[in-house]
């Protein structure tokens, strides 16, 4: 996979397998701490059976496994990361749920999504539940972790909120007020709030000051993640108009939700006036009233319009320059298992299954 | 990836300026800001819309990190020493708290897990990592500058005569790195023309995370303010000035 990533050459990234392999083994490390902060032993009804839903469901768990293999990368232990990734991964979900409710999605790792199964009262309570217990471990690490990098743990994790929240509420915005005359630009910065921060960047800088005792710069893994994660969510976005649009997923789920991505800001501005009068009105539409006909006359126009090879395009060059970014912040530490974990984040975007 | 001729909003070719610079901005927004990136129109080739998309992807992070480093100015008085933490920690925690509460509607027993730790008034504070004794002496550490913050240093002397740290302001590296491999200094050369002290070296010190500056002395040096340029490996500019004091 170097051959398409000449920055990678040397830097042994983990094939396929091995990130499988790796994956495998802190997720099941980091299930198990996640599953110490759900198990009460007075369960409490409507909200326990709730907040382990999701969580029992699986997941990549490619958040917490950057976080512990970026510890280890700097020097750290497993079990030093351990309770922060069992935080990333609690907010995650906790997130999951609230993003469900948000995008009226239907399905979510196979399933009917929490708010389908219970109602929205009930599934956004578990959400909050879910946000708030992902602090505990947070906590909890900050004793072990010492006063000098548990400051600086809760600074990179206050931003990560923060970053998170405008993301989602510059998507939401969009779509509610049905903006339409939005670049690019527009999109990678959305991408760096929602996706980027609290999937990639964030998991990094926890396991970066947890590993080097709070010696080295959490600012240094920034561009490589805003690179990984936004190839990342430019192929889950093609991945979601293909044929298998990845496990528990709607096909075309992000065209009835009129969601914001390189493509349709491409096709909106590639197609003739006709056609994006025709658009316009479909993307002024509720989701319930966007008609399976429509839908497909959209992802038609989007392949007549070469919209999906642009984005295609895009997310190579993203990656490429994730390449170049993991070279100036990792490409001086030891080679490790780890590390190679971490390089093969890049060729794994387009690999994993 | 062109616009079909037949289209109606087919226009004349756009010429894009000349580029301003021809790398990605690592300045954090500490340079002079340069105009976005148009967005790539359709009828240009899609190895020139690609490397327009990668530009501006650096343009966003550099404009994001700019932003992020003013508020953390704003934020934060002062640079973080290990006397400051327990304040620093507790309000930063509550901040964490606020934040959730924004992102949510709901309380939980957080609070109670953050109120488990005692204050830094409380009698019992002294068994919590958190909450070391405050030395009332305690210099404050210098606010830092939004671009260079700086590094809380501890220096230890190895052998005779006695000596005392004078100056030890060093910037934080802007890579991740290791003190033990990637930090040298140079040999701290005497004001009145003494024998150049060598025996420098770097570490963290592994509780508290803090750099460690150990100079070796011999019996015979000389009384005298000595200094020397501290540096970082792949580093353009020095991390700062070590200056020690031998004593007479």
């Amino acid at each position: 996979m170097t051959g398409a990533w000449p920055e990678l050459e040397g830097l042994a990234p983990a094939s396929a397998i091995e990130m499988s392999g790796v994956l495998s083994a802190y997720g099941a490390a980091t299930r198990g701490a996640v599953q110490n902060y759900l198990v009460t032993d007075t369960p409490a009804p409507f909200l326990d059976d709730l907040l382990n839903d999701y969580p029992a469901r699986g997941g990549k768990m490619m958040r917490p496994s950057i976080c512990i293999a970026n510890a280890r990368v700097f020097g750290g232990r497993v079990e030093d990361a351990i309770q922060c990734a069992a935080a990333v991964e609690l907010l995650h979900n906790g997130l999951l749920i609230h993003d469900d409710i948000q995008d009226a999605s239907e399905l979510r790792r196979g399933r009917p999504t929490l708010h389908a199964l219970h109602g929205v009262p009930l599934a956004l309570n578990a959400g909050d539940a879910m946000i708030f217990t992902a602090l505990i471990p947070l906590i909890d690490s900050l004793r072990s972790l010492g006063p000098h990098v548990a400051a600086r743990v809760l600074d990179v994790s206050m931003v990560m909120a923060r970053q998170t929240a405008e993301g989602q509420a510059l998507e939401l915005g969009w779509r509610d007020l049905n903006q339409t005359d939005l670049g690019d630009a527009d999109y990678f910065r959305m991408v760096l709030k929602k996706t980027a921060w609290m999937g990639l960047i964030w998991p990094a800088q926890l396991g970066l000051l947890i590993g080097s005792r709070g010696n080295a710069d959490p600012q240094s893994v920034v561009r490589f993640g805003f690179f990984v994660g936004t190839a990342f969510q430019i192929e889950d976005d093609l991945r979601n108009l293909s044929d298998d649009p990845g496990y528990g997923k709607e096909i075309n789920g992000d065209l009835y939700e009129a969601k914001r991505t390189l493509m349709l800001l491409h096709v909106r501005r590639a197609c003739n006036a006709r056609e994006r009068t025709r658009l316009d009105i479909f993307l002024a539409l509720e989701r319930d009233q966007r008609s399976d006909d429509e839908v497909l006359w959209l992802a038609g126009l989007m392949k007549r319009y070469g919209s999906l090879a642009h984005a295609r395009e895009i997310a190579g060059a993203m990656a490429g320059a994730a390449a170049h970014e993991f070279l100036l912040t990792y490409g001086r530490l030891p080679p490790s298992v780890d590390r190679s974990f971490v390089a093969g984040l890049i060729p794994w975007i387009f690999d994993r299954s | 990836m062109t616009t079909p001729e037949s289209s109606p909003d087919k226009v004349a070719r756009v010429r894009r300026p000349d580029v301003v610079r021809h790398g990605p901005d690592r300045s954090g927004g500490a340079a002079k800001p340069v105009p976005r990136p148009p967005a790539p129109s359709v009828g240009e080739p899609i190895n020139e819309a690609v490397a327009s998309a990668v530009r501006m992807g650096y343009d966003v992070v550099a404009e994001n990190i700019k932003q992020g480093r003013l508020a953390a100015a704003r934020f934060r008085q002062g640079e973080y020493s290990i006397r400051d933490v327990p304040g620093d920690v507790e309000s930063l925690a509550k901040r964490m708290i606020d934040l959730a509460r924004e992102l949510s509607t709901t309380t939980f027993d957080v609070v109670e897990r953050l109120l488990r730790d005692p204050g830094p008034g409380d009698p019992t504070a002294k068994a919590s990592p958190f909450y070391p004794t405050p030395d009332p002496n305690a210099r404050k550490s210098p606010p830092p500058t939004p671009d260079s913050p700086l590094m809380t240093v501890k220096c230890q002397f190895v052998g005779t005569p006695r000596a005392v740290l004078r100056s030890a302001m060093f910037a934080r590296p802007r890579l991740p790195i290791f003190a033990d491999a990637h930090i040298a200094s140079e040999p701290l050369k005497s004001t009145i023309g003494a024998r150049a002290i060598t025996d420098v070296t770097f570490s963290t010190d592994p509780q508290t995370g803090v750099l460690v500056v150990s100079v070796g002395l011999s019996p015979d040096q000389a009384a005298g303010v000595y200094a020397g340029l501290v540096t970082v490996a792949h580093q353009d500019w020095p991390m700062g000035v070590l200056a020690i004091e031998v004593l007479a």
